[in-house]
């Protein structure tokens, strides 16, 4: 029986939720565990492959990406690589289509043509095309707004829960009647959400209403919120836009902090050059949807056609 | 002495212990207008309004949740009220299967209908819901203008539903949907509702599909509104279609004006809504020669209502309670530290 | 046969002229204040029962009375706009469109304490005053039937378009025109280009009661009953005409409205065909489920563009 990506990483949690509450009370559980983890073996056994392949050090392989709107090409025959554990930084002047590359991988925008492809979490090479704006997420692709978008209406920590809605595997009557099966699934994610809360310093905001905090810890919450979903790749979207100086300092080692402890893959657009040309091991620089250049830092910066882009081009030479 | 008052605090805060006391005192009203102490019109307003309290319930996690509006309310309600004519007056079957008849019809085109309309956009679902229950309303005056059921054909389980088994099947009725409610949005559920209501960028990028949690709160608006269609032939047994407002747009709107006064994301607040809305005029107003004159004057209301509070209270009536709360807190927490420094 | 299905075509004219006017006010606001304005059929109905209430009582043809309907229609328009939207607390398009519902409970309400509920309300049609004859309808020889038209509808006709042509003009030629469709298109960077968006907005509320008052008015002469939700069934079509084309242009909805009419009276005319004679009951039934149909193929709309949403 054919499965899909998305069924066997829910079987996969209801037999990690079974085990936890196996371990609490084994005879009453242990049964519905069997039955999980034979799911869950049958689907993995039906999980097609994908056919794809990436280089051993390779995560994220963008291929001749284009996105055009109408007549405007927004991204235009964009290829890169990001390797696996690096902060990788996209750069380019206003309108260079950096966002749009971001919504690409998300699959907020369905590119024109090109092909994206991903290692997830268990290692399969999936091609983010075909998967649905919602599901990017089962294989650790998680992203922050230009914009914030936090929901305002709830409080910081049921953000965080928010954030963790496709770890939970209870189906709608288990919820219409709060089984303890549920509240078992709540309990372990909130847990989690509280250790995540404790890492990004955000604890003391635990109960208060996202709607009215001040703009730096709604970007703190949205990072946390990242957190949440076992990311294999973050992708900030303009960390550092609107903070002050000393925010921006803070930024920096906390985003090397998450890149430590989480072991993940950072994926960022930001116009702050000093904290780009600080924190990330590779720099890629666009303009008008094209490559300029992609390097180390340094190797960028000093590249011709990147200071062009950015400082005009003089008539006389 | 304070470990007591607190813990009854707790148990109130609780829904199910909120509606099962809710549920004891109406009950209660129904016993004593037996004894003859309450007049059984008051009784039989009371059980009435609760089945728009039903709808009122499905249409709160529909508004304040998700952040849809629908016009078909009155659409699925007659949907409800004609499967319930047809199945227990036309074939003389019990009120288990037109129960379920109900469901499936309201679920069914729901689904077909939201799907449609929520692919395109959320403001669109308004329009096609409008639309569905006109076309629903005429065509079902065209197929019985009146439809009334024997009592004696009402049963469930054998039983006979008369007015008193009536009310207490709406009481079941409302305590069972609203505790379901009620968990529905303190789970993962209600709170995928409420960012995509916030977020639609931010609810998809954390992985909560908007068609399926949009079209969840839609179908469970859809067969709140028949169930309570279904409970209203149950309890009232008749109805005109020609001239009872009650497939109206009216409907549609005295329910979206219940659950906007009471504020959309507090379900006691909805139901207090239906109280202000349907309750009032039902049990009090009907006996004024004035409103007897003017049946179109609620209406008015209703309509001025909905436009000042979402113009300065979005939370409504319930926010108004919660702010109120709040202040006289405040005030006693200054009184008894006044208080206790007058002490020490 | 065939001269019998021309005349049931020709039998929706009015509808037609009707839910093209409901049809172009309603996409007018949709453009410019995002959102979908339910109340536009009960402004509608409040003017038309200004315009009857100066003809029954003091005896005003129609077709002067309908101006003071329409100004009531404006200033409806207006309050809305300028009084309502603009002082709430942060409303958003949900809000607006709630509060348009609650607009329509409001006039729901006050129609009957205005104007009592009188059993029917003297009405008559536009030809009456233009002395057109004393037979309601133009009698035309047609391969070998009879072509039968309403003087009515033909008058109506002849307002509509050239109410129509004439917004159309405005819209591709005229600066209000360009700053109405710069408003559509982007409401706050309109603003940055130095159009009066709040004018905008208002003159579009403004129009759209105008022209809603005037369809109730051609309604009502077409022999309908006047009450407070007569005009639903129109509005209803009329949001239907806008999805069915597409809210993404101007001219998308207005095809919509000749559509929908239309396709109603053509299921209605299967009725004359044997073992269909019950199909009449069905004909909105049938003509949504086709639109829901088109919709699902294309759910921009008939002549509509996809829209790409910014994050």
């Amino acid at each position: 029986m054919a499965a899909s990506y998305v069924q066997v990483d829910r079987l996969r949690r209801k037999a990690q939720l079974y085990e936890s509450l196996t371990d609490q009370d084994s005879r009453r559980w242990e049964g519905k565990l069997r039955t999980a983890r034979a799911k869950l073996e049958r689907a993995q056994a039906g999980l097609q492959a994908t056919g794809l392949t990436l280089p051993e050090d390779v995560v994220l392989k963008v291929q001749d990406l284009c996105m055009y709107f109408g007549g405007i090409r927004a991204v235009d025959g964009l290829s890169f690589q990001v390797k696996k554990g690096e902060i990788f930084g996209l750069i380019g002047p206003n309108g260079a289509g950096k966002t749009t590359v971001f919504n690409c991988i998300t699959q907020f925008y369905k590119p024109t043509s090109g092909t994206i492809c991903f290692e997830n979490k268990s290692g399969q090479v999936v091609d983010l095309n075909r998967e649905k704006v919602h599901d990017v997420i089962l294989h650790g692709i998680v992203r922050t707004f230009q914009n914030v978008e936090v929901v305002r209406e709830v409080t910081v920590l049921e953000n965080l829960l928010i954030a963790g809605h496709r770890q939970y595997t209870s189906n709608l009557i288990q919820q219409a009647l709060h089984l303890p099966i549920l509240k078992r699934e709540e309990q372990l994610i909130r847990e989690r959400a509280l250790q995540v809360l404790d890492f990004m310093g955000l604890t003391g905001y635990k109960d208060w209403y996202a709607m009215g905090l001040p703009y730096g810890v709604l970007k703190k919450i949205e990072i946390a919120r990242t957190l949440m979903c076992d990311p294999q790749l973050i992708i900030l979207d303009e960390p550092a836009a609107g903070l002050n100086d000393t925010e921006t300092a803070e930024l920096a080692g906390l985003i090397r902090n998450i890149q430590k402890e989480y072991r993940c893959t950072i994926l960022l657009v930001e116009h702050d050059m000093g904290l780009v040309m600080d924190i990330c091991h590779t720099v890629c620089a666009i303009s008008f949807g094209r490559l300029l250049a992609i390097g180390t830092p340094a190797q960028v910066q000093a590249d011709p056609g990147v200071q062009s882009a950015y400082l005009g081009v003089s008539e006389e030479v | 002495m304070q470990k007591r008052k607190s813990r009854i605090q707790a148990f109130l805060s609780h829904p199910l212990s909120q509606i099962i006391l809710f549920v004891l005192i109406l009950a209660v009203i129904q016993l004593l207008s037996a004894a003859g102490l309450i007049s059984n019109s008051l009784v039989f307003a009371i059980g009435n309004t609760l089945i728009y309290a039903v709808i009122a319930i499905g249409f709160c996690l529909l508004l304040g949740y998700s952040g849809l509006a629908s016009l078909g309310t009155a659409g699925f309600i007659g949907l409800g009220a004609y499967s319930a004519f047809y199945v227990m007056q036309e074939f003389g079957m019990p009120y288990i299967v037109a129960l379920l008849a109900t469901l499936v019809v309201s679920i069914v085109i729901g689904v077909v209908v939201g799907f449609i309309s929520l692919r395109i956009e959320g403001i669109y679902l308004a329009i096609l819901t409008l639309g569905l229950a006109e076309i629903l309303r005429n065509l079902l005056m065209a197929m019985k203008s009146t439809v009334q059921i024997e009592i004696e054909k009402i049963r469930l389980f054998g039983l006979l539903m008369d007015t008193r088994g009536g009310y207490f099947l709406i009481l079941v009725t409302f305590a069972v949907l609203f505790w379901l409610t009620a968990n529905l949005i303190d789970s993962p559920t209600g709170r995928a509702m409420l960012a995509m209501k916030n977020s639609t960028s931010a609810a998809q990028a954390m992985g909560i599909s908007l068609m399926k949690y949009r079209l969840l709160a839609f179908v469970i608006s859809t067969v709140f509104a028949a169930v309570g269609g279904l409970l209203y032939m149950m309890y009232v047994r008749t109805m005109t279609t020609a001239t009872s407002t009650l497939l109206t747009l009216t409907t549609s709107l005295n329910i979206l004006g219940a659950v906007i006064i009471g504020g959309a994301k507090s379900l006691w607040g909805t139901t207090f809504g239906v109280f202000i809305i349907y309750g009032i005029q039902s049990m009090f107003l009907s006996r004024i020669p004035f409103f007897i004159e003017n049946p179109a004057f609620m209406t008015m209301v209703t309509g001025v209502l909905i436009i000042l509070v979402v113009m300065f209270f979005p939370g409504g009536f319930a926010q108004i309670a919660v702010q109120l709360r709040q202040r006289l807190k405040q005030i006693a927490a200054k009184k008894g530290k006044e208080g206790g420094s007058d002490g020490g | 046969m065939f001269a019998a299905f021309v005349n049931t075509i020709c039998g929706s004219l009015l509808t037609v002229c009707i839910t093209c006017l409901a049809t172009f006010a309603v996409t007018l606001i949709f453009k410019t204040s995002t959102t979908t304005n339910f109340a536009q059929g009960s402004i509608a109905a409040l003017g038309c029962y200004v315009t009857a209430e100066l003809f029954g009582t003091f005896d005003l043809p129609v077709w002067i009375g309908v101006f003071p309907g329409i100004v009531v229609g404006i200033l409806v328009g207006l309050f809305v706009d300028v009084v309502i939207f603009r002082n709430g607390k942060n409303v958003n398009a949900l809000g607006k469109q709630i509060i348009t519902m609650g607009l329509v409970s409001l006039i729901f309400g006050g129609i009957p304490l205005i104007f009592g509920n009188p059993e029917a309300i003297p009405f008559e049609p536009f030809y009456n005053t233009v002395k057109m004859g004393t037979t309601p309808n133009f009698l035309i020889p047609f391969l070998g039937g009879e072509l039968v038209l309403s003087k009515h509808a033909v008058l109506c006709a002849a307002i509509t378009a050239v109410i129509l042509a004439g917004l159309f003009l405005l819209l591709k030629f005229s600066k209000w025109g360009l700053a109405v469709r710069a408003t559509a298109a982007n409401e706050f960077t309109a603003e940055l280009m130095g159009i009066n968006s709040y004018a905008i907005t208002a003159a579009s509320w403004a129009i759209a009661g105008a022209l809603g008052v005037l369809a109730a008015v051609m309604y009502a002469g077409g022999g309908t009953r006047i009450g407070p939700s007569f005009m639903t069934t129109i509005q209803v079509n009329a949001f239907l005409a806008g999805i069915l084309g597409g809210f993404s242009t101007f001219h998308g909805p207005i095809v919509g409205a000749v559509c929908i009419p239309v396709a109603a009276n053509c299921v209605g005319f299967l009725a004359n065909f044997p073992g269909l004679s019950g199909i009449t009951r069905w004909n909105m039934v049938i003509v949504y489920a086709l639109m829901l149909v088109v919709i699902l193929i294309k759910p921009q709309g008939l002549l509509g563009k996809p829209v790409v949403k910014k994050v």
